[in-house]
């Protein structure tokens, strides 16, 4: 097993644990010290040129009585709200659709692929046309159908949501795969026992499917709800956080106060809020799990 | 008949759905090539009236003197030192995490999951402390030097995918006198091709697409990656050229198109294996 010329074994072995070690432990700095610096930082003020100052907890108690912090807030949950449950919902059931395994639709799931490498920066350009009210493909279609003009992202109402429908958009796919994936996994043995049993196709899919499908649908949830809290992209380009603050969220809101106002402590306490948010809510659904997914 | 009508329906709304998911790419490429008055005049015309290449040869000139050429030129430097470097690091740690046994190895593992749930936005203020005190500001290290250092979430596919392969290989490997690092290259890493695929495309993709990093690390326009310049590009407070923002963003997809069509099986075979074995 000679793979390096001229270099005994037993040093390329000690060479390799070594290089294996360090690795771990890099990394594992990687992770800990901006940790640390963090939980430092969140208990100071700072404004990135002179020294932080210690403050204790004051950054966390004015968090609580900043009312951009809390309207941030219930942004970033009601778009998750809006955005989880349709994607989760849609994508299984067009995962469901396209499961044939003919020529017409292995071709077809091409095109439901695409959005995974183009949903980026610029389709966010697209999708700010799209969405433009005088001359925007959303609103020049409402017009052939009678409906009266709508003000997609400077309608304070209605911002969040269209920035919801972005975000809809642009996740379908990427779980469209992995549902399809996990669909392809189930025999078809269980399949062609339920129809000799004279089971109906709702009833297949309520009762087979579903069920065996629970543990790729609660990866999808944790990933997703994960993935939609960190969208900073759309709200950057297309809104700005506005109109007023309608469409501000935690990570643009961390953003805004960490490299637009240069308040680093209060913009790191934020972010510590955020991520045991996170936290919180990935614990729930794990203990939850046990109620609803289903482990052969 | 009535099957016959119902099946229709299906094909339709199927295809129907699938134009969907790809109209915004479409329409972006249509009114990268149409006339500036056109793009917005008529919005629902995919087909331009005629092809018109003025919009790629003037958004290629880029702004402050500073082309597309340049930010394309950075953000393949980055992609690709952040697809070699993540692809290296995180198999050797998978490698490690998963089969060489130590103190603290569940420990390190849980660090690993907690920190696929501390995203990159969530550490942003921290990070950027941290680099500015290196003097890392305005370079592409904040950018490349950590992904030499494993990603979370490539360590947890390659480790999903490693725990796949039967131990007893390893061990038959061992009898016949192998190291570990014997293991590792004749026996583990032929068997990781595909995944090691997959976290390279995924980490070019990421990379490329990425838009909170170098928005947050990069001050002077000369160091922009394309996704940056092409927000500065486009900015509300002056009048822009819309035809050349969408001829660049449409030459933007360019690179991960190209490794869309050449790799599809990968980058599907890797979505499933993460949420697969999961």
């Amino acid at each position: 097993m000679r793979v390096l010329g001229g270099i005994p074994k037993y040093k390329q072995a000690i060479y390799f644990f070594l290089f294996i070690v360090f690795s771990l432990v890099f990394a594992l700095l990687a992770y800990y010290v901006p940790f640390g610096i963090s939980f430092k930082l969140a208990l100071s003020k700072y404004d990135a040129i002179s020294e932080p100052i210690f403050i204790g907890l004051e950054n966390f108690e004015k968090i609580l009585q900043d009312k951009v912090f809390w309207i941030s807030l219930k942004n970033s949950f009601l778009y998750t709200l809006y955005v989880v449950p349709t994607v989760v919902v849609l994508s299984f059931l067009i995962a469901v659709a396209l499961n044939k395994d003919t020529k017409f639709f292995r071709f077809l799931r091409v095109f439901y692929f695409i959005p995974t490498v183009t949903a980026s920066v610029a389709i966010n350009f697209v999708w700010l046309w799209f969405f433009n009210p005088e001359y925007g493909l959303l609103n020049t279609i409402l017009g052939f159908l009678g409906i009266k003009k709508i003000f997609w992202l400077t309608d304070p109402k209605i911002a969040l949501f269209s920035l919801a429908l972005v975000g809809i958009w642009g996740s379908l796919s990427y779980n469209i795969i992995l549902f399809l994936a996990g669909l392809q996994n189930i025999p078809s043995t269980y399949y062609e026992a339920a129809s000799l049993d004279g089971a109906s196709r709702r009833d297949i899919l309520i009762r087979i499917t579903l069920p065996l499908m629970t543990p790729i649908i609660f990866f999808v949830i944790i990933m997703q709800i994960i993935g939609t809290v960190q969208m900073f992209e759309s709200v950057f380009i297309m809104t700005r956080g506005g109109p007023g603050y309608s469409t501000y969220t935690l990570v643009y809101y961390i953003y805004r106060n960490g490299f637009n106002w240069f308040r680093m402590g209060y913009g790191t306490a934020l972010s510590w809020i955020l991520y045991f948010i996170l936290l919180i809510l990935t614990i729930i659904q794990f203990n939850l799990q046990r109620r609803w997914v289903y482990y052969e | 008949m009535r099957n016959n009508i119902n099946k229709i329906i299906y094909y339709l709304f199927v295809t129907l759905l699938a134009f969907l998911m790809v109209y915004p790419a479409l329409w972006m490429l249509s009114s990268s090539l149409k006339q500036p008055w056109e793009i917005f005049s008529d919005v629902l015309n995919l087909i331009p009236r005629e092809l018109n290449f003025n919009n790629y040869r003037e958004g290629w000139q880029g702004f402050g003197g500073i082309t597309f050429a340049t930010f394309f030129k950075n953000s393949l430097i980055i992609a690709i030192s952040v697809t070699i470097g993540t692809v290296i690091s995180s198999t050797l740690v998978a490698y490690g995490l998963a089969r060489i046994p130590f103190i603290g190895r569940r420990l390190w593992f849980t660090t690993v999951i907690l920190t696929l749930m501390l995203p990159m936005q969530v550490q942003i203020v921290p990070r950027y402390i941290l680099f500015m005190k290196l003097g890392w500001i305005n370079t592409f290290r904040p950018l490349i030097v950590p992904t030499f250092l494993g990603g979370p979430f490539f360590i947890f596919m390659i480790m999903q995918f490693i725990r796949g392969i039967p131990k007893e290989l390893d061990e038959s490997a061992f009898i016949d006198g192998a190291g570990r690092f014997g293991i590792f290259y004749h026996i583990i890493l032929p068997n990781l091709k595909p995944v090691i695929t997959t976290a390279a495309i995924f980490s070019f993709y990421w990379t490329w697409n990425d838009f909170m990093g170098p928005l947050v690390y990069l001050n002077s326009p000369e160091k922009y990656t394309v996704s940056v310049a092409l927000r500065a590009f486009s900015d509300p407070s002056a009048v822009t050229n819309w035809g050349a923002v969408f001829a660049m963003s449409t030459l933007s997809l360019v690179p991960v198109l190209i490794l869309f069509v050449f790799f599809q099986k990968y980058i599907v075979e890797g979505i499933s294996t993460t949420g697969l074995r999961g």
